[in-house]
């Protein structure tokens, strides 16, 4: 319990040092509301209970911490727990754009050299624009998300046979996914003469602000431990612009 | 939110400096291991939907899945501490809340007698004064002497659970009304009724309340639980005498504390203060608890701090006294007049690596960086603008005092700190 008591404080004097006020909410959210009584599930995240908070009490700006346990009815495993903590950090409200992303960086970064884990990676990405239909996008995602655990081909047929993909469709996702390499080097390639991502204006507009994060986090010395890597599609369906986060020991 | 922090690190280290390790237990538990447990009030308990696994319920205390843990690992002794939430499906009302934080110290294992009983009231002693909360009583009783009590004045000894958890509403109520309950629900004769009304009046200083029940031609003297008890309480009050933690306790027989599982000391400490908010901590001896698992039993003894209700304790004190509490410690607010997202993130870096808390803003209008600063109580700000930026210098500016000096690029971090 030391060792959990000392990485909890260690996490929460980053938070703090970056002007984050904590937050607490309920252990359970309404499921929907009923005659004689309320019916509630646990959370199974900090982030939507978040969101509700903001929106319950019309709050346009908030930057909070929350260190709390999460319920998820998953096979327990190694690693995988029923109950377990989650130390979660977000900004919400508007900016200049790339200003509060880039200190979410910052955070991850000091969060993981201060508990001292050895070397990470931070994976970074883009959406992707290989002709998938706008109302298929998460779905792919979630498919993509598996490439850490699955090769191309299985991931391919999930996204054919299950998610309705045209194969030429899956393939150009596929070429585009193996890409990875340093922030610059690849955000170079993207934006040259030819690329597919020119011609598509939310990519445009993406690249532009990778740009701008990029060269502030080159300032803050946090870009050394980014991965630019285009098969990061996170699996929850509320995560999009520019989507990364994930650290492999 | 920087109030509660406070009281539970407070709070943490006094339970620190009584060897107490911390225990995490899981927020619900099996329905069985709760079930019969909390007497009259499990109808408090929230249940978990079925979902084709065990049946589970939100924890209700601290104390059952302590016992729980014991048994579970076959533990014959721990001492530990717990701050977390617990739930009850109460009816909210002022410092009731249906999840709420209570902070637990229990210490379990065979010991010499009163020697751990008479530590868990030093504790509940050292954490109510460190707490600065005002003055506050600790009512206390002893289980052995309230069924001894119950003999004497005749009730059956089935009843005698039933009938404590309506003696433990004198605190709210009076006892005619707690008498119509024991005789028209709980079917007492009006006699023993009135025999018990005459005892539970009984309240005053440790010393001279146990002076009186052993006194010559005392009935407790012919029941050999309240001998023991009474054998202890000596012991006890001795103890915490040396230990200066006398004053505050209050020998009140009509304490009975509505949970089944006591089975030795109890007791209740409430706030003399101006602030409603009921009692603030309470515990006692369980002896028979960890037994109800496992068959083998571990004595146990332990006190739970309401937190809830200090908090609203606190906030009241921080009003009256008119302290502001920040929500965050931010100390400064790098300011960059403008759109350029990259000077703020080379102004701030070096802030963050010197461990200074810091936040950006970048906004081309100075009442907006101002007006922030002042709405989050930030006391230092970096300002920069396109002057600043062309001559290689900084501004620093107080923002109580309105006061700004300009210094280099390279020395800003040095100078503020030598100003926080």
């Amino acid at each position: 319990m030391a060792i959990r008591e000392q990485a909890f404080s260690t996490i929460a004097s980053v938070f703090k040092m970056h002007g984050a006020e904590v937050l607490d909410t309920p252990i359970f959210e309404l499921k929907e509301t009923l005659m004689g009584g309320e019916l509630c599930s646990l959370r199974y995240d900090l982030t939507i209970p978040f969101a509700r908070h903001l929106a319950m009490n019309n709050l346009s700006a908030m930057t909070r911490y929350q260190i709390s346990k999460v319920y998820r009815r998953d096979n327990p495993s190694k690693g995988r727990y029923r109950e377990f903590y989650q130390c979660d950090f977000d900004i919400a409200g508007q900016y200049e754009p790339m200003l509060a992303d880039f200190e979410v960086i910052v955070v991850l970064n000091q969060l993981l050299d201060k508990l001292d884990i050895g070397t990470y990676e931070l994976l970074d990405d883009m959406l992707d624009i290989c002709g998938v239909p706008a109302e298929k996008f998460r779905t792919v995602c979630s498919g993509i998300d598996k490439l850490d655990k699955q090769t191309f081909e299985q991931v391919k047929k999930e996204l054919v046979e299950e998610k309705g993909l045209s194969v030429e469709t899956a393939d150009r996702i596929g070429a585009i996914v193996k890409k990875r390499g340093s922030p610059f080097e690849i955000l170079i390639e993207l934006k040259s003469e030819g690329s597919k991502f020119l011609e598509n204006c939310g990519s445009v507009a993406a690249l532009r602000e990778l740009d701008i994060l990029f060269q502030a986090l080159k300032e803050a010395n946090c870009l050394d431990n980014l991965f630019f890597d285009l098969s990061l599609a996170r699996g929850l369906d509320y995560l999009f612009a520019s989507k990364f986060c994930r650290a492999k020991p | 939110m920087a109030i509660r922090e406070q009281a539970f690190s407070t709070i943490a280290s006094v339970f620190k400096m009584h060897g107490a390790e911390a225990l995490d237990t899981p927020v619900f538990e099996l329905k069985e291991t709760l079930m019969g447990k909390y007497g009259e009030d499990s109808k408090l308990i929230y249940d978990l939907a079925d979902q084709g696994g065990e049946l589970c319920s939100l924890r209700y205390d601290l104390t059952v899945p302590f016992a729980r843990h014991l048994a579970m690992n076959n533990l014959s002794a721990m001492t530990r501490y717990q701050i977390s939430k617990v739930y009850r499906r109460d009816n909210p009302s002022k410092g009731r809340y249906r999840e709420f934080y209570q902070c637990d110290f229990d210490i379990a294992g065979q010991y010499e007698p009163m020697l751990a009983d008479f530590e868990v009231i030093v504790v509940l002693n050292q954490l109510l004064d460190k707490l600065d909360i005002g003055t506050y009583e600790i009512k206390f009783n002893h289980r052995k002497l309230l069924d001894g009590m119950l003999d004497i004045c005749g009730v059956p000894a089935e009843k005698f659970r039933t009938v404590c958890s309506s003696i433990d509403k004198l605190d709210k109520q009076t006892f005619e009304q707690v008498k119509k309950e024991l005789v028209e629900e709980k079917g007492l004769s009006v006699e023993t009724a009135d025999r018990i009304g005459a005892i539970v009046k009984k309240r005053g200083s440790p010393f001279e309340i146990l002076t009186e029940l052993k006194a010559e031609g005392s009935k407790f003297l012919e029941n050999s639980g309240s001998v023991a008890a009474l054998g202890e309480l000596d012991i006890l009050f001795q103890a915490l005498k040396e230990a200066n933690c006398l004053d505050n306790l209050v020998f009140d027989l009509s304490l009975a504390r509505g949970l089944d599982y006591y089975t030795g000391v109890i007791y209740e400490a409430v706030f003399k203060g101006t602030t409603q908010v009921g009692s603030i901590a309470a515990g006692g001896r369980y002896d028979n608890l960890v037994g109800m698992f496992s068959g083998k039993q571990v004595p146990a003894v332990g006190v739970s701090l309401g937190i809830e209700r200090v908090f609203a304790i606190k906030e009241q004190q921080a009003k009256d006294r008119n302290q502001v509490v920040r929500a965050t410690d931010t100390q400064v607010l790098v300011s960059i007049l403008g759109k350029d997202v990259i000077s703020a993130s080379k102004l701030v870096t070096p802030l963050w690596n010197a461990n200074i808390s810091a936040k950006m803003k970048v906004s081309k209008r100075v009442m907006d960086h101002i007006t922030f600063a002042k709405q989050k109580g930030i006391p230092w700000m970096v300002l920069v603008g396109e002057s600043e930026l062309a001559s290689g210098v900084v501004k620093l500016k107080n923002i109580e005092l309105n006061e700004e000096i300009t210094v280099s690029r390279e020395d800003y971090v040095e100078e503020l700190r030598k100003r926080l």
